[in-house]
Formats: C-alpha cells, structure tokens, sequence
C-alpha cells in the first residue's frame, strides 16, 4: 500500500487559502517581527508595528470570511465554521489588547523584542487549536501555543521569580502534554479513530467501551484540566500569575484560558456527554465535584491574600468553577456552549484590563503589588483606579458590568437545564467573592497611603489597552444584547 | 499474551516510569529526560496501536512528536540556564521563594 493511496494529496483551492489566512499571516507576521525586532535602537517600535499589523491583518481577513461556507481541510482535521471564526475573532482581540499591553512594559522589564514574534506564535496555536477536531492535531496546537508561552513566562530575565516561575510552568505543562498524548493515544487504540466525531459516534453504537478508552479519556481529562486551572491541578496558578511579566499573565489569563476552556468543551461534548454509555456517569460527576471545589477553594483562599496579582490568580481559579458548572450544565440540559463564550469573552477583557492597571504601578522586577501599596491610588490617578473598580465589579458580576450579563446567562441556563445544587453552591460563592474583589476597591478611595509608595509608571500603551477593555466592560454590560443574539447565531 | 499486549505493557510501564521521575527526582535535568521519556512511551503505544488496527495514522504522527520533543527540550534546557543565572544551581528545592 503507498502512502498517496492512503493520504491522497489534494491541492488547497482559493476558499481554502482564504481560511487559512489568518494563521499564515500570523506566522510569517511573527517570523518577521523576530527579525525586525533585532535591530540595534528601533527593534522594539519595528517589532510591535509589525506584530500589530499582522494582528490587523489577519482580523481584516477573519472578519471578511467569517459568514463563508464551512471549509474542511486535511480530511475534517481542520474545520472552518462561522462558529470556529468567530473564535478565533475573539483571540485576535485578546492578542491584540496584550500587544498594547506589551509595548512600553517590554522596556521597562527588559523583555527582548521577541516577545511580539512569540504572542504571534501563541496565537497561531490557539486559533488551530478552537479549529480543530482531531485529538492529534489538538496536541500540535496546544504544543505551539504553550511552547511560546513557557519562554513568555520566563522572560524577565534577570527576575528570581519569572525562572521559578517559568521552570514550575514548564515542567508542569510537559507533563500535562504527555497525559494528552498518551491519553489520546489510549483512546484510538479503544475507538480505532482520532476524530472527535467519529470516536463519539462510535461510542453511541458500541456502548460499553474497553476500559482502556477510560483510562485515555481520564488521562486527556486531567490534562485539560490542569490547562485550565481547576482545583486538583492548580499548583502551578498563582506562581506564573505571580512570577510572569504583567502584560504575559493578562495574556495567559485571557487568551490562554479561553482556548484551553473551548478545547475542554469540545473533548467533553463528544467524548464525555455521551449518553448511551453508562460507565461515563462517573467521569460526569468528577467533572462536578472538581466544578464544586474549584469555586469553593479559589473564592475562600483568595480572601486570605493581601497581594493582588495572587488574589486575581486566586479568583481566576473561581471562574474557572463557574465556567465548569456551565460545562455541567451542556450536558444534563443538551444546552450548546454560548453561554460559557460569552462569559469568557466578557471575563477576558476584564482580566486584561486589570493586568493592564496593575503593570501601569510595578516597578522592575517587582513581584507584586500589596494592598498596602495601592491604598489611595484611586484618588491620586482617578481615571486608573475607576477602571480598575470597573474590572473588578465586572469580575465580581455586578450589574451595569459585562461581568454580570455573563454570569447572568450563565447561571440561569445551568438552572433550566436542572444543575441546581451547583449553581447554588455557584452564587453563595460568589457572594463571597465580592468582599475580596471590594476591598480592592476600598483600600484605593477610603485608605490614605501607608508609607509605602508606588511610583506612576505612564506607560502609554498599558493606559491604551485599559480604556479599550474598560470600553468593552462597559459597553457589553450596558447594551449587551447584540454580541448575545450573534454568539447564539453562529454557535446554531 | 500476543505482541501487541507486551509491547502496550511495555509502553505503559515506561509512562510510569517517566511520571516518577517527573514527580520524585529534584533534578531539572532528570526531570526533562522523565518528560522525554513520557513522549516515547506514548510514540510507543502510538505506532503498536496503529501496526494492530491496520492504520498508518498514528504511526505518521509519531515524526510531529519528535519535532516538538525537540522543541521542547531545547526551550527546557533554556529555562534551566535561566535558572541557573538567578539561583545557582538546578535543583528544584532551592527555586521556592514564591509562596503564600
């Protein structure tokens, strides 16, 4: 048998180039600005022109062909759906809110220029990533993705903090990405198939699955979840959020998130929710019981914290318990995902912007900001410290804040589709939530300086990337009806 | 038992060997080759799968592997250097001043 029998070799039409667009222009956007960004004095300026231009560009050419036809490239390895644009949409906002996040930090920390080529390359893989179906490919894309950000999080070179930090997040990350490989390999020896389609419909015709495609699906469950920070796997959360350059954990923290969710929601809709297997209801309730834990131990832990990027390390950890009730929920209520994008979407752009607020306070090489450090910062620099209150009610989910709208539809589809018990432990949680994320607010306007000041960094950039991300918080919690009619429409 | 089998043992024997080393030895460098050692006991089981069912998708995969294995350990060895500058040593005990 040759191997152009079995792989016959179809040449890519002008449909198919036009969806790959954006991912070939970000690879050679960031190919480019690596190079650019050795130039002996503008390497800085030229690599972020450059970086920001391909960001441009490949959002021109995503937003153009967001309502084409379906493509499939590779034999369904790669499928272009206006569902799987309008995710990747949303990661080119998140990268390119970090790019102005970056720039003017970047000098300020000693980051070298690369870092524009590597957020480029981070988002290449995540967009692969939302865009796939094939197990196999998904460890392409998540190697891409998280090999970028391990040299990301380790950047701040002369800082103890960012190599400790960088080293727990590499070693950590290595072995999650083993998991997945061997996990993923365990399940085709179990299905004979890579494709999450196919493994799902063959598990609805035999429904009683060696014990091997158990053990694969709990390796490539716990992988995930190690990716996306839920409680027995989250060692590794409030070091990187601590260690890592500010404008690098607002990346991780949205970006990173949103792919490393949307790839979970996926394995866990066709390999999880199935439900003519009956040995599956055990990995279902895991899926609970980690929800229920992540969103008790994030939300208490973080009261305990007075620095305030391990206090919002803390808290992300919660959000992911929310984002895990409303994983819950798709599967006892055959509810589709658009809840949970449109709360991730929400909480990303306030997770930046309040990465953007923090780094506009940090000194080099500083580990982090205490409370004591920002008490009365509201009142020397206004407009940050409203911004900054915005982010957090928005996280907290008060309304007039996209944050509410989003743990609003979150919470109600969990409770239509019966996942009662979770959603209450869900909004007593939160309810404690909101005396860490107001005493924030209350040490900036109510509390004179204790000695201990912070000096105004002025970076432009950061200010810039603030007031897009309190615009949107702002916006999408006023008027947020027409974001929600289009997620619902494209995730039909 | 057939070959198949032994050789799934074989592979799965060589993933817990790995995860020990991962998880008990305080060395970076050993911790690397316990994390290379993961991602070939999965090509391992990978190719056998693929040699029983007949398919050559698993066993193509097997190159993108390697590929990023070696990404991967270049970008780890980096990490170590940096490691090294700041602490003076690579074993892991001595990297723990974050904590709270």
């Amino acid at each position: 048998m040759n191997l152009i029998d079995v792989f016959p070799l179809t040449a890519l039409g002008a449909s198919d180039f036009l969806n790959l667009g954006p991912v070939l222009i970000l690879t050679f956007g960031a190919v480019l600005s690596i190079l650019l960004g050795t130039h002996k004095d503008k390497g800085h300026y030229l690599a972020f022109g450059m970086s920001l231009a391909s960001v441009l560009a490949a959002f021109l050419v995503n937003y153009a062909m967001v309502f084409s036809s379906d493509v499939s490239i590779l034999g369904e390895t790669l499928i272009f759906s206006p569902f799987t644009k309008t995710l990747s949409l949303m990661l080119l906002v998140f990268s390119g809110i970090a790019i102005f996040l970056t720039f003017g930090h970047d000098k300020k920390e000693g980051l070298l220029a690369e870092i524009y080529g590597l957020i480029l390359f981070s988002v290449t893989g995540m967009i692969l990533m939302v865009s796939t179906q094939h197990l196999l490919f998904m460890f392409i894309a998540l190697e891409i993705m998280s090999l970028a950000i391990y040299v990301m999080v380790a950047m701040r070179r002369t800082s103890r903090f960012s190599a400790e930090a960088g080293l727990k997040y590499f070693i950590l990350g290595g072995l999650a990405s083993a998991l997945f490989l061997y996990g993923s390999s365990l399940v085709f020896g179990a299905t004979g198939s890579f494709q999450l389609e196919s493994i799902s419909y063959f598990l609805s015709s035999h429904p009683n699955p060696s014990y091997i495609y158990y053990v694969g699906l709990g390796l490539i469950l716990t992988a995930m979840l190690f990716k996306v920070g839920a409680v027995p796997f989250h060692g590794w959360v409030p070091d990187v959020y601590q260690g890592a350059s500010t404008n690098i954990t607002g990346f991780m923290g949205a970006a990173v998130k949103f792919t490393a969710f949307m790839a979970l929601t996926k394995i866990s809709q066709h390999l999880v929710f199935v439900p003519q297997v009956s040995g599956l209801s055990w990995f279902q309730n895991y899926v609970w019981l980690i929800a229920a834990a992540s969103m008790i131990y994030g939300n208490f832990v973080a009261i305990s914290q007075n620095e305030i990027k391990r206090m919002l390390s803390f808290s992300t950890i919660a959000h992911t318990g929310y984002l895990l009730l409303g994983l819950c929920a798709m599967n006892v209520g055959e509810t589709s995902s658009e809840d949970l994008i449109i709360y991730l979407f929400f909480y990303a752009l306030s997770n930046l912007g309040a990465f953007a607020v923090i780094s506009q306070f940090e000194e080099k090489n500083q580990k982090d900001l205490t409370l004591d450090q920002i008490a009365g910062i509201g009142l020397k620099h206004p407009l940050l410290g409203a911004f900054f209150t915005l982010f957090l009610l928005s996280m907290a989910g008060i309304p007039l804040t996209s944050g509410f709208i989003g743990k609003y539809g979150l919470f109600s589809s969990a409770v239509n589709s019966g996942e009662v018990p979770l959603v209450v432990i869900a909004v007593l949680t939160s309810v404690v939530s909101v005396y860490y994320y107001l005493r924030v607010i209350i040490y900036m306007f109510m509390k004179d300086s204790a000695g201990e000041e912070v000096t105004f960094q002025g970076l432009k950039g950061a200010g810039l990337a603030a007031f897009i991300s309190a615009v949107a918080t702002l916006q999408f919690g006023l008027f947020p009806r027409a974001i929600i009619s289009f997620v619902k429409m494209i995730s039909k | 038992m057939t070959n198949d089998v032994l050789v799934q043992t074989l592979a799965a024997v060589l993933f817990t060997i790995g995860i020990l080393v991962v998880l008990l030895r305080r060395d970076t460098i050993m911790v690397l080759m316990g994390i290379e050692l993961l991602l070939n006991s999965a090509n391992l089981s990978l190719v056998a799968f693929s040699k029983s069912a007949a398919m050559i998708e698993g066993q193509l995969q097997v190159f993108f592997v390697i590929t990023i294995a070696a990404a991967e350990s270049a970008i780890g060895l980096s990490i170590l250097i940096n490691l090294y500058r700041n602490f003076g040593s690579i074993k892991t005990q001595n990297a723990s001043t974050l904590k709270g």
